[in-house]
């Protein structure tokens, strides 16, 4: 009899780990393409890139192993290297605070209960999935300066208007206008309007009962509690600033005089037109611990203002 | 019951070249390898010529080929050689995979195509990108070989574009077709006449051509309603035909030394720059196209090449006409040849069917064709010099300007496309009025011959 109980408890054990096993295996199965692409896309390349940042490779002939090389030609020889980075930093400072906080400004807009919300929440979203090239092919036009509407527009209120992408000054600001287009009310919008109706209703009822204003309520209550929201956020927003690329290739080429000449742009222009592909794997690497340093600071410095609501 | 025929074993099945699942990973995994080896350390087939009777070698099989080109209006020319090409060589079917886009984004894909190991067997390049950076890394086909084999005659082609093709001591193509550079003045005839300056010809210099613009420009804030005249700023499309107008130089004879900081060179700069900085004749080289600027009839003159005279023709609704471009204090107008191939990539499985296509597109026949497409009529004397073709009046500007064409002048290191960039960045200051001559030379000299210093890539 113990020995029968034994066996069923044997038998049931088994068919437990196998469908456990089974499970898993499909869960596995579900994943590998995701995997398989993730090592044939990123992981494999980068590794592939790692290498070859020691040689000297045109991607026509072997490369040639020369050690660190092409890292201390970045450093200390190349004229492009460190104000590329100057620059890159420039447009992530000019695109990052101020792509936040308009996304804000539309979720909080849209987190109003009033009529017509969906239709301003698909209008402020509809340049976000616009293509990329077709909307800088589009601005290009509007802010050319000496053709372009924008500038048609300010002539007949007699306003000289600024150079756009045409000028050295006015370039990477138009270049970061173009952008807060194209992102404010895009997905770091949507999510900063889940993160908003996340927030208690019963914390707005107690302050206001306390008495406390819509911008009380705004600087006390929503904002402390977006924290990991804007936290993720600028996280996500910083690493898509630095990779600034699409709109300096087809908007400015780097010019005028290199004013938009960012560091991906740098990278790419070495890789596949100046035939220096080791050079700009190491570029490459390079911008990974750059982008990967930036990360590192802001997830020490979140415990300085990112508030993580405690449940007792 | 297993039946007596059945595999019991694994090692029976695997007698009869079944495979289990390890063996099976293991030998896709040891192909990989080896294929992945192969393609890596070979470097392509090592192409020759057959010897002996081509044609009967390669009827006895068809042949597919394919050829790289941009969309457009060198498509449109291509198809029509494939087509010809067809009828004479029925056995060679060759396959067009087109790229939209300029010259950047073109060349970016093809030198995709050829680190991928993938590139057409024929592939369009051109003298300032393309052919001799794939050239000098032993990416095309040396055609030495195919030239000697079939007593091909250089003098069927403008001996220096013939020359040109020539690569540290190779031939890799024969001249597709060539160009003097941007030495054409197209005009809106209708805005000149309206204006009252006279139509541009050959007895034109660079101040009057000044002048004119100044007169035809007109200009609300910074928005224009007429524009002058729009000179080419590239340093090798623009630069190199004015300065040696002025009586300059670029770069020396031997491709080692960028020599931009001649009292001529600069006052060729100044010319420029006072266009675009003090008369406004035009806005600094920028996001404006000027192409679409001309049809809209906003354009008064531009400096063009050749293979604008199709744009012309094609989508021009005004009465227009081309000039040679106006001389400089030097007395001429610095027309500088270029020159487009066909290149046979390296690795071509098919490098006698490539060469007979070659061939082809560099004939008279070819030449012709071009001709018909209102396009650069080839390379060959004979066509471009066909009493039937000189009869246009505009082709037979462009003549005088080939005939004189100096050679192409290129950094010896083959860094045409970088040097360039380089310099078309530093000058951007310098039209738009940020820098004076003197501080955008001493810029674009120390960087250009930095540039020009370095090996090979």
């Amino acid at each position: 009899m113990a020995l029968a109980g034994r066996m069923e408890r044997t038998n049931r054990t088994t068919k437990t780990r196998s469908l456990r096993q089974r499970e898993e295996l499909a869960g596995y199965l579900f994943i590998l393409p995701g995997i398989l692409g993730l090592l044939l896309f990123s992981v494999i390349p980068l590794g592939a890139a790692f290498v070859l940042s020691f040689t000297d490779y045109n991607m026509l002939q072997s490369p040639d192993w020369v050690g660190f090389r092409n890292y201390s030609y970045a450093f200390t020889d190349d004229d492009l290297f460190w104000p590329s980075l100057r620059r890159t930093f420039y447009f992530v400072l000019l695109d990052v605070p101020l792509g936040i906080l308009l996304s804000l400004a539309l979720a909080v807009l849209l987190n109003q209960k009033f009529r017509g919300t969906s239709v301003f929440r698909t209008l402020f979203f509809l340049p976000s999935i616009t293509p990329a090239v077709a909307a800088i092919f589009f601005w290009v036009w509007l802010l050319n300066p000496f053709f372009g509407i924008v500038n048609y527009a300010l002539d007949k209120f007699g306003i000289l208007g600024p150079l756009w992408l045409q000028g050295t000054g006015s370039a990477m600001p138009s270049i970061a206008i173009i952008s807060l287009w194209a992102t404010s009310g895009g997905t770091r919008m949507i999510i900063l309007l889940a993160g908003l109706q996340g927030i208690p209703q019963d914390l707005y009822d107690a302050a206001e009962v306390d008495g406390a204003g819509s911008w009380r309520k705004f600087i006390n209550i929503t904002v402390p509690m977006l924290t990991p929201t804007l936290f993720f956020i600028t996280v996500l927003s910083v690493i898509n600033a630095l990779r600034v690329f699409t709109s300096v290739y087809i908007g400015t080429e780097g010019g005028p005089a290199y004013a938009t000449w960012v560091f991906s742009y740098h990278l790419f222009k070495q890789a596949f037109q100046f035939f220096e592909m080791g050079y700009a794997s190491a570029l490459g690497w390079i911008f990974f611990v750059v982008i990967m340093a930036f990360t590192i600071i802001q997830f020490r410095l979140q415990s300085k203002w990112v508030h993580y609501e405690e449940r007792t | 019951m297993p039946t007596t025929n059945q595999p019991n074993s694994e090692e029976d099945r695997n007698s009869r070249g079944h495979l289990n699942r390890r063996q099976l990973l293991k030998q896709a995994a040891a192909s990989t390898v080896a294929v992945s080896a192969v393609a890596t350390f070979t470097g392509g087939s090592s192409a020759s010529p057959t010897q002996g009777n081509m044609s009967a070698d390669l009827l006895a099989q068809e042949i597919t080929l394919k050829l790289n080109g941009r969309t457009g209006a060198e498509q449109e020319m291509f198809e029509k050689f494939i087509a010809q090409f067809s009828e004479s060589h029925p056995e060679i079917k060759i396959e067009g995979e087109y790229f939209a886009g300029a010259n950047q984004e073109y060349f970016q894909k093809v030198a995709v195509l050829f680190a991928g190991g993938n590139p057409g067997d024929l592939v369009w390049l051109s003298s300032l990108e393309g052919y001799y950076d794939y050239a000098a890394r032993e990416s095309l086909l040396p055609v030495d070989e195919y030239i000697t084999r079939d007593a091909i005659d250089g003098s069927e082609w403008y001996s220096s574009a013939y020359e040109m093709m020539e690569v540290e001591g190779s031939r890799y193509a024969l001249p597709l077709w060539s160009h003097p550079s941007i030495v054409g003045l197209y005009y809106n005839q209708d805005i000149l006449e309206e204006g009252g300056v006279g139509i541009p010809d050959e007895t034109w210099d660079t101040d009057q051509l000044a002048s004119a613009a100044e007169s035809l420009t007109k200009i609300s804030g910074r928005t224009y309603e007429q524009m002058g005249y729009y000179p080419a700023t590239q340093f090798f499309n623009g630069l190199s035909q004015v300065i040696p107008s002025f009586g300059g130089q670029v770069i020396s004879d031997d491709g080692t030394t960028i020599t931009i900081d001649t009292p001529e060179a600069k006052a060729a700069l100044q010319w420029l720059q006072d266009l675009f900085v003090t008369s406004k004749v035009a806005p600094p080289p920028g996001q404006q196209d000027i192409g679409q600027i001309m049809a809209s009839g906003k354009g008064a003159m531009r400096s063009g090449g050749y293979w604008d005279r199709w744009a012309a023709e094609t989508t021009w609704e005004f009465n227009w006409g081309m000039a040679p471009m106006p001389k400089g204090p030097a007395g001429t107008n610095g027309a500088m040849l270029q020159t487009d191939a066909f290149a046979i990539s390296a690795g071509t499985q098919n490098p006698d069917a490539a060469w007979e296509f070659e061939k082809f597109a560099t004939s008279h026949d070819a030449g012709m064709i071009l001709w018909d497409s209102n396009y650069i009529p080839g390379s060959r004397p004979d066509v471009w010099e066909d009493p039937a073709v000189m009869e246009n009046e505009i082709h037979s500007i462009w003549i005088k300007a080939m005939q004189e064409a100096a050679p192409l002048r290129y950094p010896a290191n083959f860094r045409l496309r970088e040097f360039e960039i380089a310099m078309d960045q530093i000058l951007g200051n310098l039209w738009l009025g940020n820098r004076t001559v003197d501080e955008a030379v001493a810029e674009a000299m120390a960087t250009g011959q930095e540039i020009m210093d370095k090996p090979i890539s």
